[in-house]
């Protein structure tokens, strides 16, 4: 509506006076209703039906308009908001959510959309379905030019015209042409059309040019809300009763309006609503707002406000029932009403929409004493805290929370049966679940809520004990400041000094106190057991590992953290290491899925700081000097991959050098597509790599037969049952000697020593190694072990073998006998020298012939 | 009366409220000030549409946008 600005010329030559005309903008558009104050004077106009009065429509309907006139009102679709998180609540213990058979058995009805919608595509079709409808409604009326302007844009720029027209059905269904070719029946498809937008910021186009917002929708705020007395007439609702949502599966497409419950005002008005939606028999609720005696949807931001909250006004003495979930309060409500009614006197039921606590009304609280009903996550468990905070923040006369769930929909089993794949923690609680449907006395059930509340520590215990929340001692053990007491200093001979020399190198040059190595290989290479066979000879003091030996001393405990292999063959590892006797005394081992495991192991992850702080106290301890980490992967998940979760497993790594600790991070090796394992390349972050002192890659048995690696002895030893890897230095900072070479071995089944096979330098060419005896030099016997040295007195003449004869007495004396076969084997000879090799092992005492012929001679060990 | 007696009533200063009742983002403009512009502008085109024989007649035109909005226009005639 404009001026007539002919009829004013007119005017201002009759009288040569000038000509005023004044009007009052607004009146056509649906400008938004302040919710705060304004709404005073904006309530003082016509009812918003009666506002619009078409008489200019015809004669504007010919104007044409350009895209330029609606170029300003192209949005972009707003980025997602941070979700609220629970960091302020209550520590929960392990994951942040309860085991899906938990979740499955009680039903997605009951454990989604407990604050509002949590879908946010389903959220976001609700918008659309609004906005379209709304569009509808405001192009019927006449009410939005810029609308009428849309479905008349007439360009001619040469080659690039456009012509849109379109109109509304008689079903209110837009049907709109473009260019006289492409139709369509949206519009915020017209919109995609006509200025080339995506569907989200067509969409937030649409919004602009109808004064809506998707914030609107759900984002509660905590302007209040002003009183609209408006007579104390009932709002016009304007809010629809089904929504055909647009881009879902068919047959789900369909949200049904089941309930609309009133906000009050304190002055008895009604000044929003909770609308209870159901898609596919699942709930959610969405908050309407009354801006201008309409009630509706996405228009106007949403004030937050809680349930009967004008009840906890006028019966301030009234016991207040707090449900976490809406769904629940209204469905105890509809139970009471179905009954005997609802006393506010004896108590007030409650709840509220959205996830940010800090725009609610709290005071409404003032006075009351409130009993908490939780919703079943362990997320809103732990918001309890917040909720306290907030009530007893408010000046309630007490806080109880109600130890267990009340479900308003049907859950998806018979909760008292047993439900596989529950925690016996989970049981208890799902055995404890109230369905709101098959109680038959309401009254009654909220009588045993209020009886059986438990004071919010009394709440937090019992949490603590179900493993729903963190135990408090992990709490104090942070809170300390003072570092525990470190390890005393290593013995020097623990840290030997560099190694230049093969025959120089011992255990303690790979598995060096202060310092940490990295073993890597690809999966099954025997990463698992080349780490605990070196536990075993850690623990022993002066065993070969894996052609090193110790230095006879004691080096202290070994902790072993196991995040990925099943307990049973856990348990298999250690024994057959004989690891099992030592646990408890030098040997350390956390297996994640093994039984009794310290409070800290509740998430079992290095990215978790109380984990990483837990194992921290309980390695010292235990004393532990060597620590292995098995493996990286499974106690990182993909954080393993992020540079800064690396910093900080790190850094933790560090601390634990200081203490004097040797950590071993068995890791596994980057892989191709395909499952090609990198040689030299870890999985993820390469942190780990960079900053280890050793690194080991093991070789494993595909690569070996992929690589046809030289040494015949290892390709057959590899194509044979049991173990076989080679144990390559990529990096040996405190014996650079190893540096590129490989060590190859074979571990046969059920064995707990390593065969040598062969070692190769960098060229991947043999090179001549003699791994020391399998004894302990003199020197360590007097200090180790003087038994063990007179047992090996006999054996002296074993340092005067040849290499080849040392290879098969090693064999015969692990199998108890040696064929000419078996030489030849081993020797990668032919038969006569491999018989000449065994006669002269023979001749030296050390094997006796078995007084068999032909395929049955054999020689044994002369014991 | 009723309103004072509303534990509703707000303290909040009247800028603010302005400020904050429509509009979320801060750098966008008000939805009520860009209507009452689009309607300005419209105004001015249909002045425009005026014949050029009685556009001769008009020495200009005032248009003044007072809040909330209300729109005044003025012609003023041309001396002869």
């Amino acid at each position: 509506m404009t001026f007539d600005y002919k009829e004013m010329v007119k005017e201002a030559i009759k009288t040569s006076q000038p000509a005023t005309r004044v009007r009052q903008l607004g009146c056509h558009d649906k400008t938004p209703a302040s919710v705060s104050q304004m709404t005073l004077d904006t309530t003082a106009r016509v009812a918003p039906l009666s506002r619009c009065h078409h008489s200019s429509q015809a004669s504007l309907a010919q104007q044409t308009y350009t895209r330029t006139h609606l170029k300003r009102f192209i949005d972009k679709w707003p980025a997602r908001d941070q979700a609220n998180k629970a960091e302020d609540g209550i520590a929960l213990a392990g994951k942040d959510s309860f085991s899906s058979a938990f979740t499955a058995a009680l039903g997605m009805a009951n454990t989604t959309n407990i604050c509002g919608l949590d879908d946010v595509l389903i959220k976001a079709a609700v918008f659309e379905a609004l906005l379209e409808r709304e569009a509808s409604c405001q192009f019927a009326s006449g009410s939005n030019a810029n609308l009428r302007a849309l479905l008349n844009i007439k360009e001619s720029h040469g080659r690039e015209s456009m012509t849109v027209s379109g109109e509304l059905g008689p079903d209110n269904e837009l049907r709109w042409t473009l260019n006289l070719r492409t139709t369509g029946t949206t519009w915020a498809r017209l919109l995609c059309m006509i200025f080339n937008l995506s569907r989200m910021d067509a969409l937030a186009t649409l919004a602009n040019i109808l004064s809506m917002s998707f914030d609107n929708l759900s984002k509660l705020s905590s302007d209040r809300h002003a009183v609209e007395l408006k007579g104390g007439s009932r709002p016009i609702e304007d809010v629809p009763d089904s929504l055909h949502l647009p881009g879902l599966p068919a047959g789900s497409a369909c949200a049904e309006l089941m309930e609309i419950r009133y906000i009050y005002g304190n002055a008895g008005q009604i000044i929003g609503a909770i609308l209870r939606y159901r898609l596919n028999g699942n709930d959610f609720c969405l908050p309407a707002t009354v801006g201008r005696g309409v009630l509706c949807m996405g228009k106007y931001k949403p004030t937050a406000h809680f349930l009967n909250q004008h009840l906890m006004d006028q019966h301030p003495f009234a016991p207040v029932i707090f449900f976490q979930d809406m769904r629940t309060a209204l469905a105890f409500e509809r139970m009471l009403g179905e009954t005997q009614g609802y006393d506010p006197e004896e108590f007030i039921i409650t709840a509220h929409l959205g996830t940010d606590l800090s725009v609610l009304p709290w005071n409404y609280f003032h006075g009351h004493e409130v009993v908490f009903v939780p919703a079943p996550t362990k997320v809103c468990m732990a918001m309890v805290k917040l909720y306290r905070d907030y009530i007893m923040g408010a000046w309630a006369q007490d806080f109880r929370i109600y130890p267990g769930f009340l479900l308003h929909s049907k859950p998806s089993c018979d909760l008292k049966e047993h439900v596989t794949g529950v925690t016996d923690a989970e049981d208890e609680l799902l055995r404890g679940a109230v369905r709101l449907d098959t109680v038959e006395r309401p009254t009654w059930l909220m009588e045993q809520v209020a009886k059986k509340g438990f004071s919010y520590d009394d709440f937090v215990a019992w949490g603590q004990k179900l493993g729903i929340f963190k135990a408090p001692t992990i709490a104090t053990h942070l809170g300390t400041t003072t570092q525990p007491h470190a390890l005393a200093p290593a013995n020097p001979a623990l840290t030997p000094e560099r190694a230049y020399n093969l025959a120089d190198v011992n255990l303690y040059h790979i598995l060096r106190p202060g310092s940490y190595a990295v073993l890597m290989g690809a999966k099954g290479a025997g990463k698992t057991q080349v780490a605990l066979s070196a536990s075993h000879s850690i623990i022993k003091g002066d065993i070969m590992w894996p052609l090193f030996r110790g230095v006879g001393i004691n080096a202290g405990n070994v902790a072993y953290i196991d995040a990925e292999t099943p307990h049973d063959e856990y348990c298999a590892n250690l024994e057959q290491h004989g690891l099992t006797t030592e646990t408890g005394h030098r040997f350390f081992g956390l297996s994640r899925f093994g039984d009794d495991l310290p409070e800290f192991c509740n998430t079992f992850s290095l990215t978790d700081a109380q984990f990483r702080e837990g194992l921290f106290h309980y390695l010292l301890e235990h004393k532990c000097r060597f620590v292995f980490l098995d493996n990286l992967t499974a106690l990182m998940g993909d954080a393993v991959h992020q540079g800064k979760a690396a910093q900080e497993v790190l850094d933790w790594v560090e601390k634990l050098q200081q203490c004097g600790l040797c950590v071993v991070l068995v890791h596994h090796k980057f892989e191709h597509e395909g499952g090609i394992a990198h040689s030299d390349k870890a999985r993820g972050s390469q942190l780990f790599i960079i900053r280890a002192r050793t690194v080991i890659a093991l070789v494993s048995r595909t690569e070996i037969l992929r690589e046809a690696v030289e040494s015949e002895k290892v390709r057959s030893a590899a194509a044979d049952d049991g173990l076989t890897v080679g144990v390559r230095f990529n990096a040996s900072k405190p014996a650079p000697v190893l540096e590129k070479r490989t060590f190859w071995l074979h571990l046969p089944l059920g064995a707990s020593e390593w065969q040598f096979l062969a070692a190769t330098g960098a060229d991947g060419t043999e090179i001549p190694f003699l791994p020391p005896a399998d004894e302990p030099a003199e020197s360590m016997v007097s200090a180790y072990d003087a038994s063990a040295a007179s047992e090996n007195a006999g054996e002296a003449e074993h340092c005067e073998l040849s290499e080849e004869e040392r290879k098969v007495y090693e064999y015969a004396k692990s199998h108890g006998e040696v064929g000419t076969k078996d030489a030849k084997t081993q020797l990668s000879y032919g038969d006569t020298r491999a018989r000449e090799v065994l006669q002269a092992l023979a001749e030296k005492g050390l094997l006796v012939h078995n007084n068999k012929n032909g395929r049955a001679t054999a020689y044994l060990v002369n014991k | 009366m009723e309103s004072a007696m509303s534990n509703e009533k707000s303290t909040e200063p009247l800028g603010k409220a302005i400020a904050s009742a429509q509009s979320y983002d801060a750098k966008k403009m008000d939805s009520d000030t860009r209507d009452a512009i689009s309607s300005l502008r419209e105004e001015m085109h249909e002045m425009l549409q005026l014949p050029s024989e009685d556009l001769a007649k008009v020495d200009y035109i005032e248009w003044k946008l007072d809040w909330k909005p209300v729109l005044t226009s003025r012609l003023y005639p041309k001396k002869i």
